[in-house]
């Protein structure tokens, strides 16, 4: 896979969500999970949707329960936790595997973009984040102890701000 | 009066006041040695201090470290081992946790302290040696408050490695983390040889690695170095291809250790489960080993599913390794002369192994850490398990694992690794399940041979006994799957020639059974059969097929096994009418057993031999008023062997 807008993950409903959709949109994306530390990091990355959707900005966050078994729900369960709990409105996509051999194919495509600290391509815990630019490069990658707040300058600056 | 009766007789006040007041003269001189002793002197002998004093010293010596950041850098090195002292002191912690107690608390924010000031080069080499040094002796007997105090060493020993670690400023940070690593290992293999109970201690390691962040470089590293941007470029990908293999490595080595001498169950629950789907219901062992997981064994799972997830975090592609490992041990075993003889091809394949698991040994003394293939395929059963997916595996591969793996654990017992065990029978089982004959026709002969003795091997000297009941079922179901002839004069030769008088018994109940029960099919028969196409009406005139045991007690055969029971009453009982052994009298028994439901095939007066010499051994025994080995001091047991003659 050697063009983020080729991708099309499966939505909430298992139907294709292609990013042929998301040209010139800035994108993070973001393995998500329900009962994480890090999951409050929702209130933060929704208000960055909010404030800067209208600009270009697009989240997609990816429910995967490969760390620490924190997002065992099904996708229904875990769309209704995102709008319950942090009033989510960016999409949430289907229940998917970051790592190992059957990761989804935007992940495997995120990482060989570009590596975490050391080099490791592994995504190392949940609400880890990636910025697409508006021409689908992988701008950066950023570890889940980032704050969604601290992705504002570089956004601001990808999306021309 | 003594010096040290003068310091014994100081209050904890005036030593504090020591403390500070010291530090105009250091101001003054520099001389920081001075100040070191001063601390060694008063810190030292803590025990004789009550808890509030000893808390009264810390806090003094923290609020002197913390305004004097240069004590730290110049005499920190020296302190690690005094505070440690603390920890095995007498204070009353009971009823509270150990680390809200004031004296626990203040050590750890010394440590803490020091820590953060120190010099970090001397530091990390003082936390290494420091490490490499913990007595874990008092761990035996699992004492709770042991363990919980062990750990707070632990911990405070691998922060302070940690910390430094982080501070250094190098340009070869893969250096210092192997360093770190190696003794990391070296404290986890010293901690498995006290206690199986591993689980703080491999926590401890697993948060080493999930929160490592390697040292930073000089600001000015370039020019320091002269380097060019190119060569600046290439130093960091290769210091980072080394970190990450270094980090790589100690986690497949984390595994490796840990089930040096306990059992992880994993075959256990597959076992379990495989049979549940053919019954049913779990048999009981499961239901006893499910009943036993107490929170800690639940939790210590955990820990392992998470070395596994961080396995994966630091590209380790778990399922791509499982492929090179099962490739790998079958080359292994590839180029064997085909020339040789079994025995000698048997041999090479051992050397073979022992020579595999000495290059993947880890030693200290080399601070290199190669990628622990047995430690990767134990880990890669949790991921298994983890993931509800049973790799797929074939017979030939099982096969080859096992003689890679166990095979060193025959030839010596410093080889043994409970670990490996449990994942050989996995994988086994998983490949066994459901394989056919056929599965077995291309696997060369010595190798079937060994992995047989393998498991005769592993079942005689297993004290579990669940372990042992899953190990002789497998054995059992190759030997049903195998060529008859090699799974006969494999069984001949054991009970000839094998040491392990238990697992004769044993053999000879298999031996029975499956001269007893029919093939289900005729694989090879069947198959072509089934392939060919023919009409109903040529279908009608095909001959029935005969009815065959997996093993016939043709003639020959049961001369064999008329030769073995003659031989066998001989060996149980002595010239003086003693018993030989229990071992010996439990075979005699179990081969009476054999005559008893075969006693049709054998020609009439060799039973009335076998009985006659029988009963005359069991006369003399009784004119001999020796009393059985204490394992049958039950005296019925001499007199079930009359009984069983009565049935011949």
């Amino acid at each position: 896979m050697s063009n983020f807008y080729d991708l099309a993950p499966l939505d909430k409903a298992s139907k294709p969500f292609p990013f042929s959709e998301l040209k010139d949109k800035v994108v993070i994306i973001v393995n998500v999970a329900s009962k994480c530390g890090f999951t409050p990091q929702y209130t933060e990355l929704e208000e960055l949707y909010k404030k800067y959707k209208d600009q270009g900005l697009i989240i997609l966050g990816f429910p995967c329960n490969q760390f620490g078994r924190q997002e065992s729900g099904t996708n229904e369960e875990i769309q209704s936790f995102c709008q319950l709990n942090y009033g989510v409105s960016f999409p949430i996509l289907k229940k998917i595997d970051v790592n190992g051999n059957d990761a989804d194919e935007v992940y495997k495509f995120l990482k060989s973009q570009k590596s975490g600290l050391l080099g490791f391509k592994g995504i190392k815990w949940n609400f880890e984040k990636f910025i697409i630019d508006k021409n689908g490069e992988v701008f950066e990658r950023y570890s889940s102890l980032t704050k969604p707040s601290s992705l504002e300058e570089p956004i601001k600056k990808l999306l021309g701000l | 009066m003594s010096d040290e009766e003068t310091v014994q007789e100081l209050s904890a006040e005036l030593i504090c006041e020591y403390l500070t007041k010291a530090i105009e003269d250091l101001k003054e001189t520099n001389d920081y040695i001075s100040y070191a002793t001063l601390l060694d002197i008063h810190l030292s002998d803590a025990e004789r201090y009550s808890d509030d004093e000893k808390s009264l010293i810390l806090k003094t010596l923290i609020k002197v470290l913390e305004e004097n950041p240069d004590i730290s850098y110049e005499i920190g090195w020296d302190l690690p081992e005094l505070l440690l002292g603390f920890f095995d002191l007498e204070w009353d912690f009971e009823g509270s946790l150990l680390r809200s107690t004031d004296v626990i608390k203040n050590v750890m924010n010394a440590f803490d302290v020091i820590a953060k000031s120190g010099n970090p080069k001397e530091l990390f080499l003082r936390s290494i040696e420091l490490l490499s040094g913990l007595d874990y002796s008092s761990l035996v007997g699992e004492d709770d408050k042991a363990s919980k105090i062990m750990d707070i060493k632990l911990h405070v020993l691998i922060e302070l490695l940690s910390t430094s670690l982080k501070r250094i400023s190098t340009i070869y940070p893969s250096k210092f983390l192997a360093m770190a690593l190696a003794a990391l290992l070296k404290s986890y293999v010293s901690y498995n040889n006290v206690t199986s109970n591993v689980r703080i201690i491999a926590r401890r390691l697993y948060l080493f690695a999930r929160d490592y962040i390697p040292p930073l470089k000089p600001v000015d590293y370039i020019e320091q170095h002269g380097l060019t941007q190119e060569e600046a470029d290439k130093l960091d990908d290769d210091e980072n291809y080394l970190q990450r293999t270094l980090l790589q490595s100690f986690l497949t080595h984390i595994f490796g250790i840990s089930f040096k001498t306990r059992s992880p169950s994993n075959s256990l629950h597959l076992y379990g489960s495989l049979q549940s789907k053919n019954t049913g219901k779990f048999p009981k062992f499961v239901i006893k080993s499910e009943g036993y997981e107490d929170d800690q064994t639940s939790s210590t799972k955990i820990l392992f599913v998470r070395i596994i997830t961080l396995m994966l975090s630091y590209d380790i592609e778990i399922e791509d390794e499982f492929t090179k490992l099962k490739e790998e041990s079958v080359e292994l075993f590839s180029n064997i002369d085909s020339n040789l003889e079994e025995d000698e091809k048997i041999q090479n394949v051992l050397k073979i192994a022992i020579n595999d698991k000495v290059s993947h040994l880890f030693h200290p003394e080399t601070e290199k850490i190669p990628i622990n293939s047995s430690g990767l395929l134990v880990s890669i059963i949790y991921h298994a398990l983890e993931t509800q997916k049973i790799l797929p595996i074939s017979v030939s591969e099982a096969i080859a694992l096992a003689l890679r793996f166990l095979s060193p654990g025959v030839m010596s017992e410093s080889f043994n690794n409970f670990g490996l065990y449990d994942a050989v029978l996995f994988w086994s089982w998983a490949a066994i399940r459901n394989a056919t004959s056929s599965d077995f026709k291309n696997i060369p002969k010595y190798q079937i041979i060994l992995y047989l003795q393998i498991l005769v091997f592993y079942s005689s000297t297993t004290s579990d006994s669940d372990y042992r009941m899953i190990t002789i079922t497998l054995f059992t179901r190759v030997l049903s799957l195998i060529d008859e002839s090699i799974a006969y004069d494999f069984i001949i030769n054991t009970l000839t020639t094998a040491p392990y008088e238990n697992a004769k018994a044993c053999i000879i109940l298999i031996l029975k059974d499956l001269s007893i029960r029919e093939r289900v099919n005729v694989d090879d028969i069947s198959d072509k059969l089934s392939k060919t196409t023919i009409t109903k009406e040529e279908n009608k005139t095909l001959p029935k097929l005969p009815k065959r045991h997996y093993i016939e007690l043709t003639k020959s055969r049961l001369e064999d096994v008329y030769a073995l029971i003659r031989e066998t009453i001989d060996d149980t009982f002595q010239e003086n009418g003693e018993f030989a052994s229990s071992e010996k009298f439990k075979l005699l028994l179990s081969y009476i057993n054999f005559l008893i439901t075969f006693k049709n095939k054998f020609a009439g007066d060799e039973i009335i031999e076998i009985k006659k010499a029988c009963e005359q051994k069991v006369k003399n025994y009784k004119n001999s008023n020796k009393n059985p080995p204490s394992e049958l001091q039950n005296g019925d047991n001499i007199e079930f062997l009359t009984l069983s003659l009565e049935f011949l």
